[in-house]
């Protein structure tokens, strides 16, 4: 290979041109796009240089997307990750027997987003809700709410259908990961008698550490750029309180026809994505020096 | 190390190789062109897009496009049925890309006028007047006006919706109460209900436009249709200084503040508020005609309720500036794309579309009031149906609401405005702020655009 780059190079041109068309062009013509105040309408677009960035840094709603996406992320990490972990590790140490149960876990994966938000709406509905009305016969009156309609709740209660929905899909990737620990490390544990919790956190952690941060990364990255719950189940309202960066790019975009304030708004979301997938490398990296 | 460079500079040779070779493709070379070209006999073809996509309208339109074909074998139509919300992103980028149906259908207002401003709706103002205007006088009302602008208009208005208090005859009758004409008299009946433990009016706001409703039809009852107008073009000085503005919106407020409305309304969706309404746990709903299909026989509503229901317009303001009967819609409707090659022959089928003949069978086929005069019979329609059809012939005026006339970021800020109202997290007077605000902005961006081709709305 060393001595022929020509060919390595005409072998790999089909993928790099289809990358190149179809990922990086797009990238790069969004962030010439947003440079320029346009409407789907009008032939004419209008030189803004980075007056869309300045709109941006002011426009209070952004404010409330950035804020609401770090709450996803954080939230989906300290929920799902660990849960996930837990359930990994629960139905890893008994395969067969909860073959059911695995299957159980992952199906909410399986039903489309779009169904899965309405049968929450439905869930969360004030006047009809199963929610509200599970609370009135426990007697906690006091408890029931507005849920997707209360400003303070709304993100709340998506984030939770969302945990509900993935940490099934994490357990999966976290069982495959644990699946390719050598039986062996453990038989010796064992006999050096640790308990389950050494063994977990001296064995099973460690050689884990990748395939958690790999596991953190999606979960990160999917943080950043949610849109189809929300949209389903608020439209980002009420009052933009469930705003989420993908949301406010696709209302500017088609629904106030602002294409190139939505166009730096998909840049600022690849700033992010490109800043948590620097740490992560940057994370691997050093685990590959010491490693 | 020596890879990575090598590396990076093939990807920034693809990368620029890319650039160079792509800006050239946005420009769409044009479809040969037909008339000479083409052979005798073939037919021309007509590319139309709607939201009609559900039974019983989708049917309905492919049986008067199949008379149309048949009565002209030169010409064929395409119809191509998009859902609503799909609709409004798609032919944005079909009308933006320079590839438009023929023939599309638009939301009319500032949605219409929107596209109109772009210079891509073709006029047919000519076609309208020619044989002393005998296809303008067809259509019903003012409906037309709504689809006019600079004194041309742009397409046929088809569809009538409008909006009215719907309640529930057998709770009123139970209360012994009166229908109110006034708003005080609407507070009153209000209030009522709510000592009776009923809940006064369902409103399901989590889409936003239902609570803005309210806020609409006050604005035309206090302020009038001129001054709204004035102050919502999009290009206008846009000052709002009408007192009735702040008045309305205080007026919706207490409305929210006595608690006439089911609990948390941003959290209720539309389906849900119609079921408050069905099951008589609330006594009013302020919905559009939309929802007759619903209410009557055979519709989503449970029997006992299918006969249980009627309908008043929104109530008067006393001492209000605008015209105190008017009622409150829009009317969906068909335009042709000034980038057609046939304009002529999408113009022959949008008369078709638009006369008696469609229009009977569409009421028919669908139960809805189209815009035709005569359309609606006591052959094709039922009591209810014949009443709307009747007062919208009655109404002098019909005025669309408001989020449909202003600017679609400004509307958006009266939306926000008034699910923030129900929250309690914000004051009539920052609502205003915002929408004074917002629409310099919209002015500005429109101005540096090129402002307009096309004169703001006559009439």
């Amino acid at each position: 290979m060393r001595h022929r780059p020509l060919t390595a190079w005409l072998l790999v041109l089909p993928a790099l041109a289809v990358f190149a068309f179809y990922i990086t062009y797009p990238l790069l013509h969004t962030i010439v796009l947003s440079a320029y105040s346009w409407s789907a309408l009008r032939p004419v677009r209008t030189w803004k240089g980075l007056g869309n960035y300045a709109d941006l840094l002011q426009d209070p709603v952004l404010l409330t997307a950035l804020k609401n996406n770090a709450l996803w992320i954080v939230l989906s990490l300290a929920v799902q990750l660990p849960l996930a972990m837990l359930l990994a590790v629960a139905i890893g140490s008994a395969l067969r027997r909860h073959r059911l149960l695995r299957t159980l876990f992952f199906s909410p994966l399986i039903v489309p987003a779009v169904a899965v938000g309405l049968i929450w709406t439905l869930f969360y509905d004030p006047n009809f809700g199963a929610l509200n009305a599970l609370l009135e016969r426990l007697g906690a009156q006091q408890w029931t709410a507005g849920w997707l309609g209360d400003p303070q709740l709304a993100t709340l209660c998506i984030i939770a259908v969302s945990c509900w929905r993935y940490t099934g899909f994490h357990m999966m990737i976290l069982l495959a990961g644990l699946q390719a620990i050598p039986e062996d490390l453990y038989e010796a544990a064992r006999i050096d008698g640790a308990g389950a919790w050494r063994t977990f956190w001296h064995i099973t952690l460690p050689l884990m550490k990748r395939i958690v941060l790999v596991d953190a990364l999606l979960i990160t990255v999917g943080s950043v750029k949610i849109f189809d719950l929300i949209w389903v189940m608020t439209e980002g309202g009420p009052n933009h309180a469930s705003e989420v960066l993908a949301t406010y790019m696709y209302r500017s975009a088609f629904s106030d026809d602002r294409m190139g304030y939505a166009a730096a708004i998909a840049t600022v979301m690849l700033v992010l994505t490109l800043i948590a997938t620097a740490i992560y490398l940057r994370l691997t990296r050093r685990e590959e020096a010491f490693g | 190390m020596r890879r990575d460079i090598a590396l990076a500079l093939g990807w920034a040779l693809v990368g620029a190789l890319l650039l160079v070779g792509c800006p050239g493709g946005e420009e769409v070379t044009p479809p040969p062109a037909a008339g000479p070209g083409v052979a005798e006999g073939e037919p021309v073809e007509l590319e139309m897009w709607t939201i009609w996509s559900t039974e019983p309208r989708k049917s309905a339109l492919a049986e008067i496009v199949a008379d149309f074909e048949a009565q002209h074998p030169d010409i064929k139509v395409n119809v191509t049925p998009v859902e609503p919300d799909a609709y409004k992103t798609r032919i944005r980028v079909a009308v933006g890309s320079g590839e438009p149906p023929d023939v599309f259908f638009v939301w009319s207002g500032e949605w219409l006028h929107n596209f109109v401003r772009g210079g891509n709706v073709l006029p047919i103002t000519n076609a309208l007047n020619a044989n002393d205007g005998a296809w303008r006088q067809r259509i019903m009302g003012d409906a037309l006006k709504w689809y006019t602008f600079g004194g041309e208009s742009y397409g046929i208005p088809f569809l009538r919706q409008c909006t009215f208090f719907f309640y529930n005859t057998e709770l009123f009758e139970q209360q012994d109460l009166p229908i109110p004409g006034t708003w005080t008299g609407l507070v009153d009946v209000c209030e009522a209900l709510k000592q009776a433990d009923v809940t006064p009016i369902a409103l399901g706001n989590s889409v936003k436009w239902p609570a803005h409703h309210y806020v609409s039809c006050l604005w035309q009852r206090l302020i009038g249709e001129q001054q709204l107008l004035e102050d919502f073009d999009p290009l206008g000085p846009g000052r709002y200084d009408d007192p009735g503005y702040l008045q309305g919106l205080e007026m919706f407020q207490e409305f929210v503040e006595r608690g006439f409305f089911n609990r948390a309304p941003n959290g209720t969706t539309r389906e849900n508020a119609r079921a408050l309404f069905y099951t008589g746990e609330a006594a009013m709903f302020y919905t559009g005609t939309w929802n007759l299909n619903n209410f009557r026989e055979g519709g989503e509503a449970p029997e006992e309720f299918w006969d249980k229901w009627a309908w008043f317009n929104f109530p008067r303001a006393t001492g209000g500036a605008g015209n105190q009967q008017a009622l409150h819609g829009g009317a969906d409707g068909y335009v042709i794309s000034s980038k057609t090659e046939h304009p002529d022959d999408a113009i022959t089928f949008l008369q078709h579309l638009n006369s008696l003949e469609s229009a009977r069978l569409f009421v028919d086929r669908c139960k809805e009031l189209v815009l035709v005069d005569g359309a609606v019979t006591e052959e094709n329609a039922d009591v209810h149906l014949q009443e709307y059809a009747r007062q919208v012939a009655r109404a002098s005026t019909i005025v669309p609401w408001a989020d449909t006339l202003m600017a679609r970021q400004v509307a958006e800020v009266l939306l926000d405005g008034c699910q923030a109202l129900i929250e309690g997290s914000t004051d009539p007077e920052q609502i205003l702020e915002d929408i004074r605000e917002r629409q310099a902005e919209v002015k500005e961006e429109l101005e540096a655009a090129g402002g307009t081709t096309v004169g703001a709305q006559t009439g």
